[in-house]
């Protein structure tokens, strides 16, 4: 193993201590198991959130509300229940449509949104669900979300929402007194092995973090002051289109699919995480495109892909979604495809308001598995948001933005998105002493 | 009633129709669309015209008025009859004396006759009078003819008085005479309607003062109160004499519908062994969904239920500690809520008559009376029906008075030519929404479960009951058969029990009666069959140019009406020299019918009526906004043009009511000489020598339509020429018979006679669709495989109009069979099991299946009726196809091969030979298709089954080279450096996987319709049904593969 290299004329970095606190996203080899369904993860976490929901309930309403299952509920009385919600989308996209579709080759018009204005709310708890209707806002809800419901069922058997909560965000452990900047450096879509990628930017990038490219007394010091990076995701390129029209064939075919350009990305990530690893502590996220497996929670990046990088002990892979603390800093983040994913299936336009909605229903991700895949848990649901990060950062978004928001019980979280480091080239620091957050930009064109 | 299970005043209320508010006899008109029509014998009515002694038959019609109140109408004095000939021994001058003397002589034989008098008749004839008609069979140059007409007592009287005088009767001093009769197979009703101008489903008008009202109604009204008792569970029930009521034509206001009540419903039994036995197995919950006719949500949902379950919003729940109870309870509730039509997945087969049965077994009396009539039981008996439209079947008959049983199923045996006809099928294929299907197995379990699973159930077989009624509305079939019903003039309830003939008589019969004519009773038998009507032989191709075609409108009726072709014109050969040859025409199969000038024939009035009429529901169509009323309208023009050529067949119907081979063949023979003469005019006219750019040629003719290549290359000049050609042609031909130019196809691919794909267009600028003809896309016997394969090439072919990519689409596809990646839901074929197997001729795969299921598991096996699913696999070499027959999931768990190759050679090698031999000829379509390098590779599945498996210890292989390995890693060491490429080729595999495990059953999730509740349907004729079992499988031996790697988390 090789230390973490000091060389001559390199900052002399500071060091965190970093813990890694996901463990509930990892399988053993035993566990994974598909002959499970969906609907274990759908009852789990109804039942560990409904407890929250209803203090919430009567946080919000009173503690005197009428709570009661939905089997129990009484035509016109007003009443409060807790149930998932599901969103019934007619432009969703439905396998049995895709099955026909690929035989009959007519190509559906791709699109950015699936959500339409003809979608409807159901709310079920495990007694069976029941329209919503009223005060609700559906083009900013999605399925799988639990909330608490305060209104009456109607004659149509429909259920009229006066108001609705959900959970909040949950108790956040406080955050500690850290007395030097110590900045986290998070980075995502670096999308090697594409064909349009900018190898320069890239080496500024290490350079950057290196201390090479550090010219004034403050950049050398702010260089010196990160502690960790975190690689958040698609770090090899995507599938390119052009491939992808002969690989429709080929996957079936199962001939390799691993087109050219993933192995090459692999390759050369591997170079850059070894130039990294010398001087630097990494963890490495996997991504929508990384080779890794497809459903979520996606298991590290197996080492026998970096054979030179993990010489170094400073490289860890890790999960996607990665739980971890700086010094006491709880951190969160995702590699994008939880935001991505209800991006598509929601009128949001705002990525960071997703972001917020996402701690404020308590769930990480709370669309899979009906949209997004997820593997079939049997009795827990490990996306639920157990306890509040100080900092939420999620991976490969269109922009940078960061904003804080804050809690009914004084919880204080840093909401990130993450640029795609391809699109962007930039990354972005967030300081564990006081929650700041900015992006530095490597961009040819705009910098130099 | 004290047994009466007690419902709360609000569920009645619910249930129950609007309150009859009082009716004044003197001043209110009964004003309601007629449904169902029958009749009874009854006494007669003092007051009311016909025979004043011995029993009458009485016309009982039901219906509902525009308030949702139910009515009942008796109709007196209408008494059946028919004709014979007067023997030509008859004294014309004593006509008077005559038809009385017949009329005793025949009534006395006719009682004679009688071995029990069951119905009491006292007086069989009513009466016999001398009319002047003639029949429609054959030109009798407008001469009428003394008849009898006979009036009897009963029907039944009618079929004895029949036999006897075609058998042979005499009367006073007159010789023996077998007499030709007439009229004399007209059921009952159709006459009665005919008579009263009644049809199907429209509107009477019991008007004012002409009705008498029966029963003790609400005090305060101002009744003639009838004498007679009611007899019905109707709101009205009234009398009224049969020359006194109303009838509407189903015309403007007229063409309303009333609001009825369908009742849709479906029952679930206990039994965890094939069929339900109602002597043994009881009912557990009957589902039910009631609608209003015109409403969009049904107004009542219930379950009945023996055992306790959870609530469901928006259904009510009544449950029953025991089976008696809940039978009793739904009884109640089904007379409440009073359905005008029963409706349901294949109810008359199947639920309803369980139903009745069950509560037999179980001794509740009252269940079986289900109809409008308070005594009358129903009961269930058997009957065949054969049609050459439909084929055989075997029907249960339910006689549930003032109801109309419309079983969805069989409208759409009727209807649509499907692969399968489950309601998974039949919602799949209409809805495009999959259902879920349960095994009785699972049923079972989940009934012995809690509040919570049983609630499961309730709402499956809700889901059950409510999509009938979905898929009813989406297809329109109460509109479209009402309309029918109201064109051809027959009840509602003949339309989905009898053919199409009863159709036809009922027309002519309405036309014969005008002219002063009869209809002779004709006796079925077989004769020989005449020409088909193909012409022109196929210049087979496939054609990268514009093809004009060129169809004649509604050809056969149009020539009928051209040619005056018509029972009526028919003249026999020894009358052709009484006639001028200006009179008559000689057919080109060489048969005589006179002109319009002598007599303009029955059948082109009732077709000019058809036409017409559809013209303007056509038009109003065009005009109309509302989209219920347009919904109307189009059943109506759809439900005329169907009529309009159903009389052309009914001509020709060897087993008809009155085939006449001299109208249908001319027919045909006109139409095949029409098209060869259409060849003739685009051939001689569009000629380079006429200044046209190219010679035009008919490249095929089919029964009404004429293929032309103008040798143009846009579709915009060919439409142009072909809408010239249309007008220059139909010039040459009597009106109304016209050719128009409806469509082009571009690029074409004529394979043979009826079999052709094109490219459709209408619009010059976009194709309307890819139209096929006799192409195997939508056959029953073969894997979907071919039909998906067909589809994409033709779609390839004629869209893209790329045979390259058609071809190679086709040899990946093949490549894929043969390699094993093709999903085994595209690989089954389906057969019905119809009969036990001994009575198979032959030996049949799905039948050997059927019986090694048995031996498996007798349990779940496939009984008669089933339709049997399976796939064929590899066996000993040169073994039967039907030996190899095996269950897909039996397969697929099993890991057992499938035989490849005989898909290949017998289910995709003809198809495809014949698309694609006119593109690339005969020899080298096979060479290139079936024989290519991508036929060289296969895959070879081992089987996790038989002998030789125990005994194999199988050993890993490298990954990268499949040199055998010693330990479990995953590469060999020479392989080492490309480990990185190795293990991101097999986690991308995975990756695959693991993305469609969570696409198919994440559907499976929504489509069952509940988050929380486990997935349990296993319906075969969904596809994602295997494939998600597939996935299982494929995830797990996958995981296992890239556990050797190492493990993930460490």
């Amino acid at each position: 193993m090789v230390e973490n290299g000091q060389g001559e004329g390199k900052p002399n970095r500071l060091s965190a201590s970093v813990d890694n606190l996901s463990q509930r996203f990892y399988f053993s080899e035993q566990n994974r198991n598909f002959t499970t369904q969906y609907c274990n993860i759908y009852t789990s976490r109804l039942v560990a959130m409904r407890d929250s929901l209803l203090q919430a309930a009567k946080r919000a309403w009173g503690n005197d509300i009428n709570y009661c299952k939905l089997m129990e509920l009484k035509t016109g009385i007003t009443s409060c229940i807790i149930g998932t919600l599901f969103k019934r989308m007619s432009a969703r996209p439905n396998i049995l449509q895709e099955i026909s579709d690929e035989y009959n080759l007519i190509p559906l018009p791709p699109r950015t949104k699936y959500a339409d204005d003809s979608d409807e709310l159901v709310a079920e708890d495990e007694t069976q669900r029941i329209s919503l209707t009223g005060n609700i806002n559906v083009t900013k809800s999605v399925t799988g979300v639990i909330v608490a419901l305060l209104g009456k069922e109607l004659d149509g058997g429909k259920f009229y929402v006066n108001e609705m909560v959900s959970a909040g965000l949950p108790k956040q452990i406080p955050r500690p007194f850290i007395h030097n900047d110590k900045y986290i450096c998070i980075v995502s879509g670096l999308n090697l092995g594409s064909s349009h990628q900018g190898f320069l930017t890239m080496q500024l990038f290490i350079d950057f973090i290196t201390g090479r490219l550090t010219e004034g007394q403050e950049d050398r010091k702010m260089c010196s002051q990160i502690v960790q990076i975190v690689i958040a995701g698609n770090s090899a390129a995507q599938q390119n289109s052009s491939t992808s029209e002969t690989n429709k064939a080929n996957s079936k075919k199962f001939s390799s699919r691993s087109s050219a350009n993933t192995l090459e990305g692999i390759k050369a990530l591997d170079e850059i995480l070894t130039q990294l690893c010398s001087c630097i502590p990494v963890d490495i996220m996997p991504g929508e495109f990384d080779p890794s497996n497809h459903i979520m929670p996606q298991q590290p990046l197996h080492p026998c892909m970096f054979p030179k990088g993990f010489q170094f002990s400073s490289l860890k892979s890790v999960t996607n979604p990665y739980e971890f603390s700086v010094d006491g800093v709880r951190f969160l983040g995702t590699s994008g495809q939880n935001i991505d994913d209800i991006y598509r299936y929601s009128y949001f336009e705002d990525r960071l308001e997703i972001c917020e909605q996402c701690l404020r229903w308590g769930h990480i991700s709370p669309t899979a598995p009906d949209t997004l895949a997820c593997y079939p848990y049997y009795e827990k649901d490990p996306f639920i948001l157990e306890s509040c990060p100080h900092v939420y950062f999620v991976g490969n978004q269109p922009e940078f933005s960061c904003k804080k928001i804050t809690g009914d019980q004084e919880q204080e979280v840093l909401l990130v998105n993450v640029p795609s480091f391809n699109q962007k080239h930039s990354c972005v620091l967030v300081n564990t002493r006081t929650l700041d957050c900015k992006p530095i930009s490597f961009d040819l064109y705009e910098n130099l | 009633m004290t047994e009466n299970y007690h419902f709360p005043e609000t569920v009645r209320n619910r249930w129950a129709r609007p309150r009859l508010n009082s009716i004044d006899v003197n001043k209110d008109a009964i004003i309601f669309q007629q449904l169902d029509m029958d009749y009874y014998l009854g006494s007669p009515v003092p007051g009311m015209p016909g025979a004043a002694t011995g029993p009458v038959p009485i016309i009982r019609m039901f219906g509902v008025t525009k308030e949702q109140h139910t009515v009942i109408c008796h109709i007196h004095g209408f008494a059946p009859y028919f004709y014979v000939e007067v023997p030509p021994t008859c004294r014309q001058s004593e006509m008077r004396e005559e038809c009385q003397l017949f009329q005793d002589d025949l009534n006395k034989t006719v009682l004679n006759d009688f071995k029990s008098n069951k119905e009491k008749v006292s007086q069989a004839i009513l009466a016999v009078e001398v009319v002047a008609y003639c029949s429609i069979y054959g030109y009798h140059e407008n001469r009428q003819t003394p008849f009898f007409k006979i009036t009897v007592a009963t029907p039944r009287v009618l079929q004895t008085t029949k036999r006897l005088l075609e058998i042979g009767f005499s009367y006073s001093s007159h010789p023996v005479c077998c007499y030709q009769t007439y009229e004399s197979n007209i059921d009952f009703e159709i006459r009665f309607m005919v008579d009263a101008n009644v049809v199907g489903c429209n509107w009477i008008e019991l008007p004012a003062t002409k009705y008498m009202i029966r029963g003790d109604h609400a005090p305060g009204w101002n009744n003639a109160q009838s004498s007679l008792n009611r007899t019905s569970r109707c709101q009205i029930e009234a009398d009224i004499a049969w020359d006194q009521f109303i009838s509407y034509p189903a015309e403007d206001e007229w063409q309303a519908v009333a609001p009825l009540r369908l009742l849709s419903f479906d029952i679930m039994c206990s039994t965890s062994r094939g069929t339900p036995d109602p002597d043994k197995d009881s009912v557990i919950q009957i589902a039910a969904v009631v609608i209003r006719q015109g409403d969009y949500e049904p107004f009542i949902k219930n379950i009945f239920t023996t055992q306790s379950s959870a609530n469901i919003v928006g259904c009510q729940l009544h449950t029953f500690s025991k089976e008696k109870e809940m039978l009793k309870a739904w009884h109640e509730f089904f007379l409440e809520v009073d359905p005008d039509i029963i409706t349901g997945y294949n109810v008359v087969n199947s639920s309803l008559p369980y139903l009745l049965n069950r509560s037999k077994a179980l001794g509740i009396e009252k269940f079986s009376h289900l109809g409008r009539i308070t005594n009358e039981k129903t009961q269930i008996s058997s009957n065949t029906f054969q049609s050459r439209a439909y084929g055989k079947r075997e029907n249960k008959v339910m006689n549930i008075s003032g109801r109309v049983q419309f079983d969805l199923l069989h409208a759409l045996l009727r209807d649509y030519k499907l692969r399968s006809y489950s309601l998974n099928a039949v919602t799949f294929h209409f809805l495009k929404e999959q259902k879920e299907l349960l095994q009785p197995s699972v049923i079972a379990d989940l009934l012995r479960g809690n509040d919570r699973s049983r609630r499961r159930l309730a709402i499956y077989c809700l889901k059950n009951a409510s999509l009938p009624i979905k898929l009813l509305d989406k297809l329109m079939c109460i509109i479209n058969y009402m309309e029918m019903a109201r064109v051809t003039g027959v009840p509602l309830g003949c339309l989905l029990t009898r053919g199409q003939q009863i159709k036809v008589v009922s027309q002519l019969l309405r036309y014969a009666k005008e002219e002063k004519m009869l209809m002779p009773a004709h006796k079925a038998e077989a004769g020989d069959d005449y020409t088909g009507a193909i012409v022109i032989e196929p210049v087979r191709g496939y054609y990268d140019c514009p093809i004009a075609t060129l169809d004649f409108s509604s050809l056969y009726p149009s020539i009928m009406q051209a040619h005056n072709l018509c029972y009526t014109t028919l003249l026999q050969h020894h009358h052709l020299s009484n006639l001028s040859p200006d009179d008559y025409i000689k057919t080109p199969s060489g048969n005589y019918f006179v002109k319009k000038n002598l007599r303009a024939g029955i059948l082109p009035k009732i077709l000019q009526n058809l036409l017409s009429a559809r013209k303007k529901a056509k038009f109003d169509l065009k005009n109309e906004k509302d989209p219920f009323k347009r919904k109307v309208l189009d059943g109506r023009q759809l439900a005329l043009k169907i009529s309009a050529n159903s009389v052309y067949g009914f001509t020709g119907a060897q087993v008809g009511k009155l085939p006449c081979l001299e109208v249908s063949q001319s027919v045909t023979a006109f139409g095949r000489q029409m098209i060869e003469k259409s060849r003739q005019l685009v051939e001689e006219r569009y000629t380079i020598k006429n200044g046209y750019k190219f010679d035009a040629q008919v490249i095929y003719g089919d029964t009404d339509s004429v293929m032309v290549k103008f040798g143009l290359d846009t579709v915009e000049e060919s439409m142009e020429l072909g809408k010239e050609a249309a007008n220059y042609i139909s010039s040459h031909f009597p009106s109304p018979i016209k050719l128009e130019f409806e469509k082009v196809y571009f690029p074409y691919l004529l394979i043979n006679k009826k079999r052709y794909a094109g490219l459709y267009f209408t619009k010059a600028d976009t194709y309307d669709k890819v139209d096929c003809k006799g192409i195997e896309t939508v056959r029953r016997d073969n894997c979907p495989l071919v039909a998906n394969l067909i589809n994409a090439c033709l779609q390839k072919l004629l869209v893209d109009r790329n045979p390259d990519s058609a071809i190679k689409h086709v040899q990946q596809t093949i490549s894929d069979l043969l390699c094993n990646r093709i999903d085994i839901s595209q690989l089954i074929i389906t057969k019905e099991l119809t009969r036990s197997d001994d009575e198979y001729a032959g030996k049949q795969a799905h039948v050997e299946l059927a019986a090694k299921m048995r031996k498996r598991d007798p349990s779940s096996c496939p009984t008669l009726g089933d339709r049997v699913p399976y796939v064929i696999i590899t066996g000993a070499r040169g073994a039967a196809a039907y030996t190899r027959s095996e269950d897909p999931v039996y397969a697929l768990e099993n890991s057992i091969a499938i035989d490849t190759t005989y898909y290949l050679e017998n289910q995709l090698s003809k198809p495809l030979l014949r698309i694609f031999e006119p593109i690339l000829g005969e020899n080298k379509a096979e060479s290139i298709l079936l024989k290519g390098d991508h036929t060289l590779t296969k895959t070879v599945v081992t089987s996790s089954l038989g002998r030789l498996s125990a005994f194999v210890k199988k050993r890993e292989t490298c990954m990268g080279c499949k040199a055998v390995l010693d330990d479990n890693s995953a590469v060999c060491k020479h392989c080492r450096h490309r480990e990185s490429e190795i293990f991101q080729r097999e986690m991308n595999h995975l990756s695959e996987h693991e993305n469609r495990f969570a696409k198919l059953w994440t559907q499976c999730q929504r489509c069952q319709g509940s988050l929380c509740e486990e997935v349990l349907c296993t319906s075969r004729d969904c596809p994602v049904f295997y494939m998600r079992k597939k996935v299982q499988k494929d995830l797990k031996e996958q995981e296992k593969l890239i556990t050797r790697f190492g493990d993930l988390a460490w």
